[in-house]
């Protein structure tokens, strides 16, 4: 169960004697972040038609990104890239990550929904076996 | 936004993610986006943003639901983490309310029409309580078919035309 609201179609086929099973993985998510109290930052707006390294900037400044050595990856839930070639955004965020950064290669969906990752300036299949973790960011 | 539900990426142990929200969120959208960190409860951490925008309308409907003390202060850049879940987890209720509300009226309405329709349809029925077909279909209509109204201005509108255009 992924915690999808039913609609109108769904909602329906319930049997209701049959119990929902509720997702542990939600559960273990919230305790996670309950207990690191994520920072929520408020940025500007990203103007319709602004150039995507603009937003990016914008997303990013100021933000622990810049000072830690740590790798990145972009979860964009609030839809801040919607329409964004995701190619540019990796490209962005390798040239962008910290001189130091552990950082060296992004997986990403390119536009046929295919998991690419971009290293060394070439776009590849993502291969799950052959990736090294320790150096994968993702967006 | 596609693949934030259902990916599995294998990505640093100790990675910071940006993890973007808008006004349409709702808390299960936070919980799975976080969730592409698989180790969030070890070393992995994530940085939420959301618009100045966003947060207005965050802020408004936290007012309305619970009062003055949930305000989100605009001018400041950081936001209470806390605000944030209880404005997710009112607009995931919300939006369930929603589609309870319309999935037991769509549950409810097969059945009323099929009582309905199997009484306008009974060879019985109307020669024992002698009930006037016409007149009991103009009473229950409305389960068949949208009511239009009757006459042109009902049905589309009465047009709106400028006073310096009208010819007497």
């Amino acid at each position: 169960m992924t915690g999808t609201l039913w609609n109108y179609e769904s909602f329906l086929k319930f049997d209701e004697h049959q119990k929902p099973i509720p997702s542990d993985s939600l559960v273990r998510t919230l305790s996670a972040l309950w207990k690191g109290s994520p920072q929520v930052r408020v940025v500007e707006a990203p103007e319709p038609g602004k150039a995507l390294r603009d937003v990016l900037n914008k997303m990013l400044e100021g933000s622990e990104f810049q000072s830690i050595l740590h790798p990145l990856s972009i979860i964009d839930e609030g839809g801040f890239l919607k329409g964004s070639d995701n190619q540019e955004v990796v490209e962005f965020m390798l040239e962008n990550a910290p001189r130091d950064s552990k950082i060296s290669q992004i997986i990403f969906y390119d536009a046929h929904n295919q998991l690419q990752m971009m290293g060394d300036g070439i776009v590849r299949p993502y291969v799950k076996q052959e990736t090294d973790r320790t150096k994968s960011g993702a967006y | 936004m596609r693949h934030t539900t259902g990916s599995d990426l294998k990505v640093h142990p100790q990675t910071v993610a940006v993890l973007t929200l808008s006004k349409s969120s709702i808390l299960r959208d936070l919980l799975q986006s976080a969730w592409r960190l698989r180790e969030l409860d070890r070393d992995q951490s994530v940085t939420i943003i959301v618009t100045e925008d966003d947060v207005k309308i965050m802020s408004d409907l936290l007012i309305r639901f619970y009062g003055e003390s949930e305000r989100i202060d605009k001018n400041n850049p950081i936001v209470d983490f806390k605000k944030i879940l209880l404005y997710l987890a009112t607009n995931e209720a919300m939006k369930s309310a929603e589609v309870n509300d319309r999935s037991i009226r769509g549950a409810q309405r097969p059945r009323v029409v099929e009582q309905v329709y199997d009484t306008l349809t009974s060879t019985t029925a109307f020669q024992e309580y002698r009930v006037d077909f016409f007149n009991a279909f103009e009473k229950v209509k409305g389960f068949f078919s949208s009511p239009r109204g009757q006459k042109p201005h009902e049905r589309y509108g009465i047009p709106i035309v400028p006073i310096d255009m009208w010819i007497f």
